[in-house]
């Protein structure tokens, strides 16, 4: 089993990176593969001081905020294009030299979400309950005008192309940001809206 | 002041305009330019804001990560009602007064966070069980020859301190330079009818310190309010700039401090052993999950370090600097507490009210201290408990609180706890380096000229 732990009072990107990593391990050929890995791993953020150290130790990973090697790997992202469907890819230095740990790396980094459907029926069961969540959303894909319907009476609706609710209900983009780039349309009252942004944040934040 | 008497008062002056200012959540005074008659109706009917005034950061951008249920979907209006009490003549604007306002609801219900309205609450409870709160702040801040737009200019570094660029207090040649400054701040704090007491130049270069004569707690805030707000136009129209963050530079940083003694009639409860003591357990309990309210800042938690008048560990003590409590136990008429914790960017309505529930809980249920500080309140060994040192550790210290909701109300704790942790989101994701260990261009750009 592998533990997953952070630093006191951790920062966001550490918080993030965590939840991402727990994720990923619910798929058992990726927690086989961070259970063998051992070393550091540095994220960075390409545009802000954002960063994180992993340390992978067999089965354990701890994470803390900062750039804080030596590590065998090193990713720098730019973090607000990469849930961009033509996201520049990350820069990874070292991969060369520790390609199995690189390969671990892309599995801990990696989760394997469902489709967005899937994916949208987790997040709703995770936030339904949380103070002034609605009682129901209509969810609408406008790839393929397919529907789906979370909890009860409908309150308020999301609509977006199946890439953008897949990255929005796993927790990599939240409604309110991805409303204001154009992204993602919402049918609704502010306070949902506002609801809703703030479970998505604290889904990607693991709570 | 009655409805006839505020008219007197604006006849008197000739008075066409008044500027209203409610005090927000973030401290900063908001508010709108009104004819006389607007005045006078929102005497009676508020005059309006959007609710959004209390739902910006202090970039302005909305706070759209949570909702409160006291807000309007529609992002319809709030009131600002206006008290006459504290109508003032505004300097070199003849015929301009000035009036500060509480908040209400559209539809005239109580506002669960105005600061005023807050404060006002925690007040009648006390006058309820026959109890009045006295207070006095002292104001410091940090003045600067650059003007704002220089100082904009510049990112706030490198600016030339007002005096002696030495970090020495009580320097007579030192306040000298300061003093055309200041002469022109106490010309417009005796206009506006602020009772000021002194001022000194303090510790950190051009740093000065601004006392003020012991009010009732409203009234004390807004002396300190109306004093930040002059301060700052001051420097503004001289072509100086002023700030009043916790810790702009490596130098002391600014504090709000305020001493307060509780009465029941003529009778001083600090000057009684007993009752002081159930007092101070009360602020003591209270002490760490109140520190964001204290210190609500980014920026603020940088002035938490040793050996620079600012308090690092939950603790109290007599005539004691060091420590975060100092009770003042001089007499019948002069004995008090002074409550440290404060930074310069502290809302003080917010501050006050935590400091006067949490004493009077204290008194009420007779609660005990902990033992006094039993030396210096710096450099205590590793392990020692200490203030919060980051604004997220201080805003879980408030989630994990059952107390501060009973005290404050849970719509201003969750509200607070959002809104401090937003900011904590805000900085680290928006180019703050929570690895800096000094202040970073961030901290500058958002809080020089806004915060206090």
């Amino acid at each position: 089993m592998i533990t997953v732990t952070t630093e006191d009072d951790p920062t966001p990107i550490v918080r993030v990176l965590a939840t991402t990593i727990r994720r990923s391990c619910e798929t058992p050929s990726h927690s086989r593969a961070v259970a063998r890995m051992n070393g550091t791993l540095v994220f960075k953020s390409a545009n802000d001081p954002q960063a994180a150290t992993i340390r992978f130790g067999r089965g354990s990973v701890h994470l803390s905020r900062g750039a804080n090697g030596p590590a065998k790997v090193t990713i720098t992202a730019d973090l607000a294009l990469m849930n961009e469907p033509d996201a520049p890819r990350p820069k990874v230095e070292g991969a060369e030299a520790h390609l199995l740990f690189a390969l671990g790396v892309s599995k801990a980094l990696t989760p394997k979400y469902g489709t967005w459907q899937e994916e949208a029926a987790r997040f709703w069961q995770h936030t339904s309950t949380g103070t002034g969540m609605p009682s129901g959303i209509l969810v609408r894909c406008l790839d393929d005008a397919s529907e789906l319907r979370l909890g009860g009476q409908t309150a308020c609706e999301v609509h977006a192309s199946a890439f953008e609710l897949r990255n929005l209900f796993c927790g990599n983009t939240t409604l309110g940001e991805r409303a204001f780039a154009g992204k993602l349309f919402a049918v609704g009252p502010l306070n949902h809206l506002a609801v809703l942004t703030g479970a998505g944040l604290r889904y990607s934040l693991g709570g | 002041m009655d409805r006839a008497q505020t008219t007197a008062w604006l006849d008197q002056h000739n008075i066409h305009l008044v500027r209203i200012d409610g005090i927000n959540h973030d401290g900063m005074p908001i508010g709108k330019h009104l004819s006389r008659d607007k005045f006078l109706s929102a005497l009676d009917h508020g005059s309006a804001v959007s609710d959004i005034a209390f739902g910006f950061d202090y970039a302005g951008a909305p706070y759209l990560a949570w909702w409160d249920e006291w807000r309007s979907v529609g992002l319809s209006d709030a009131l600002q009602v206006p008290d006459p009490s504290t109508l003032a003549l505004v300097a070199n604007r003849p015929g301009v007064a000035m009036a500060l306002c509480s908040h209400r609801l559209g539809d005239g219900s109580e506002h669960p966070v105005c600061p005023r309205s807050m404060l006002q609450r925690v007040t009648d409870r006390l006058a309820a069980d026959g109890l009045r709160a006295v207070a006095a702040f002292e104001l410091e801040f940090l003045a600067f020859h650059e003007s704002f737009a220089e100082a904009r200019r510049n990112g706030y570094r490198t600016l030339t301190p007002l005096g002696l660029p030495v970090p020495l207090s009580y320097l007579s040649y030192n306040a000298h330079q300061q003093a055309p400054f200041m002469d022109e701040v106490l010309r417009r704090l005796d206009l506006a009818g602020v009772p000021w007491d002194g001022w000194n130049d303090e510790a950190a270069p051009g740093q000065i310190e601004l006392n003020f004569r012991p009010a009732d707690a409203v009234t004390a805030c807004d002396h300190l309010v109306r004093a930040r707000a002059i301060v700052r136009e001051t420097a503004y129209d001289l072509g100086y700039s002023v700030t009043f963050m916790a810790k702009p530079s490596p130098e002391y940083g600014n504090g709000t401090h305020v001493h307060h003694s509780v009465w029941s009639g003529d009778e001083n409860l600090m000057a009684h052993d007993a009752s002081r003591m159930h007092w101070l357990a009360g602020l003591m309990q209270t002490l760490v999950p109140g520190v964001s309210i204290a210190a609500p800042t980014i920026n603020s938690y940088r002035r938490f370090t040793a050996f620079s008048a600012a308090p690092t560990h939950p603790r109290w003590a007599d005539n004691d600097k060091t420590v975060a409590v100092r009770v003042l136990a001089e007499g019948a008429r002069s004995s008090r507490i002074e409550y440290r914790v404060g930074a310069g960017d502290t809302n003080p309505y917010y501050l006050l009210a935590l400091v006067l529930a949490s004493g009077h809980y204290g008194l009420k249920n007779q609660l005990d201290p902990p033992p006094p500080s039993g030396g210096v309140g710096w450099a205590l060994p590793p392990g020692t408990p200490r203030v919060p040192d980051s604004l997220s550790s201080a805003v879980a210290a408030l989630r994990a609180d059952r107390l501060l909701p009973e005290l404050l109300g849970d719509a201003f704790c969750s509200f607070w706890a959002n809104s401090r942790e937003w900011e904590w989101l805000m900085f680290n994701s928006t180019g703050g380096d929570p690895l800096a260990d000094a202040t970073t261009d961030w901290e500058l750009n958002r809080y020089f000229e806004i915060v206090g």
